[in-house]
């Protein structure tokens, strides 16, 4: 009976312990802008390789770096990631690279999602913005190595 | 989205009267075999990349509202294309986009100026490659008026006869004739024109 | 009908018997008339099959979901409305159904096996907002696309377009 106690208590404290033991995530969210002429010459074009992959699937020729995130977020907590003044994703680390985004668009809910990061890949949220241009968001899971953003 | 089951080897036929009986997959795949030679047409008439895949998509969906009513008479891709031809008219005469008042324009209009130009040989095959060729019909396609890039995509491309075109462009066949005279004489004007340029 | 359409009507075949035997013998004799007819011919020939192929700007993925949503919004709008005999089925099983759907949630949601793997959803519950997503093959992007209701019921909204993010 003392054994199995013990036995009880030594996996009860394991599966308590469990979601300590997985690491944080860290995350990077680009907002993009895309536009088929100049008006955005003043933003820093996108990577070619992103940039590529974005041309294969929309309609729009070039694509511009508007800002850029990067946060830890450690698992079963949630962090903001303000895009723009209209725009925040609240992200939070569901554990086993899986994210719940959460993107609020002028202070009210836009869209709720859960995705699975795959390594190098990127999950992007996109939408119509004015003068037949794009916005888009992309979101990867990067290496640990690199600093968080202030 | 899950990919679609390889349907690549099965006719259109096939996947059309799977797509009848409510197989969104078959008409998934039917998309993907025509979805470029449906825009391409839609391109041709309305010369706007956004307006072209905006009314090729309304083609595909009225396509899928419409399929029982597809009975084999011609092939699925000549009934779709009928289809995006009808939505790119009902558009540009939504449109009825202001020209210029150009004299030519005006002269479109009471049929004088193309009878003043000289005629001039058009030898599509001389020193050109076919590739070549469609893409300077392409650009002369371009300069045309609506109506008679209109009149000229309904009958060289689409191969129907002045009554047909009369009826899909709601005029009378005299229009047509004349819309469809000017174009060519244009075109001719503007093939025999790139043609000087690239000799020189 | 005037000569200079007759000659376009003859080189198309949109004249009868009679008429194209008139006209035919014309531009064999008449200088300007053959002029005309060879350059309606010329232009004839090479207009025929040399309609310039286009590919589509978007990519495959992309314009197969903007279709199906497009058909899927369109079948919602044309479903029938449900009859006060199901209404009523419905009201009586709900709650029944309720525990049941909770009972399956529990259920699924005991991994059995860290190798479980579960697909992305998303959803809006914005009544503005309609959301699609789709996975494209070539450029390995998972793409969430957010479309504004009322931006796509107006068609010239583009500018107006409330669903702009603030990239200024």
């Amino acid at each position: 009976m003392r054994f199995f106690l013990r036995f009880a208590v030594v996996c009860l404290t394991c599966f308590a312990a469990w979601p300590a033991l997985a690491s944080d995530l860290k995350l990077e969210a680009r907002l993009i802008w895309g536009v088929n002429d100049s008006q955005a010459a003043q933003h820093k074009p996108v990577a070619p390789d992103l940039a590529s992959k974005l041309q294969r699937v929309f309609k729009w020729s070039n694509y511009y770096d508007i800002t850029n995130q990067i946060h830890s977020i450690p698992v079963n907590e949630s962090r903001d990631f303000r895009m723009s003044e209209r725009c925040v994703l609240k992200i939070k680390n569901l554990g086993d690279s899986r994210i719940e985004v959460n993107c609020i668009g002028k202070g009210k809910e836009v869209s709720r999602g859960t995705h699975t990061l795959a390594p190098s890949q990127w999950v992007i949220l996109a939408g119509n913005d004015k003068n037949n241009t794009a916005w888009f968001i992309g979101l990867r899971e990067v290496d640990a190595g690199l600093a968080d953003s202030k | 989205m899950s990919a679609p089951d390889d349907q690549s080897a099965v006719s259109d036929v096939d996947l059309v009267h799977a797509a009848q009986k409510g197989d969104l997959g078959a008409f998934e795949q039917l998309v993907a075999r025509h979805r470029d030679k449906i825009y391409a047409r839609a391109f041709s008439m309305m010369r706007n990349e956004d307006e072209a895949l905006d009314l090729s998509q309304d083609a595909w969906v009225k396509g899928w509202q419409r399929l029982t009513q597809f009975q084999g008479e011609s092939s699925f891709l000549t009934w779709m294309t009928r289809i995006v031809i009808n939505l790119c008219l009902d558009q540009l005469r939504k449109l009825k986009r202001q020209r210029l008042e150009s004299i030519e324009a005006l002269e479109e209009d009471s049929g004088g100026v193309e009878r003043q130009m000289p005629t001039v040989e058009v030898n599509p095959t001389e020193g050109l490659e076919r590739g070549e060729l469609r893409n300077r019909i392409d650009a002369a396609l371009g300069k045309l008026s609506n109506e008679h890039r209109t009149a000229l995509v309904l009958h060289e491309f689409e191969e129907l006869e002045y009554k047909e075109i009369a009826k899909r462009m709601n005029c009378s066949i005299g229009t047509v004739m004349s819309r469809l005279f000017y174009a060519r004489r244009r075109m001719a004007a503007l093939l025999a024109g790139l043609k000087r340029e690239n000799a020189e | 009908m005037n000569q200079e359409l007759k000659v376009q009507a003859w080189v198309d075949g949109e004249l009868d018997a009679d008429q194209a035997e008139r006209v035919g013998e014309w531009v064999a004799n008449d200088a300007a008339a053959g002029a005309l007819a060879a350059e309606l011919r010329g232009v004839k020939a090479a207009m025929a099959g040399a309609e310039l192929a286009r590919k589509a700007p978007v990519s495959p993925e992309f314009y197969w979901s903007q279709v199906q949503r497009q058909i899927q919004a369109e079948a919602a709008l044309a479903r029938p409305k449900t009859s006060r005999w199901m209404a009523r089925w419905r009201r009586f099983f709900m709650p029944v159904a309720g525990l049941a759907v909770a009972c399956c949630v529990v259920l699924l949601s005991v991994e059995l096996s860290a190798g479980v793997s579960r697909p992305d959803v998303v959803s809006s519950s914005n009544e503005g907002m309609d959301t699609m997503m789709f996975h494209d093959q070539s450029s390995g992007l998972t793409v969430v696309w957010l479309q504004d209701k009322s931006a796509q019921s107006d068609a010239s909204s583009a500018s107006d377009n409330d669903n702009s993010i603030d990239t200024d």
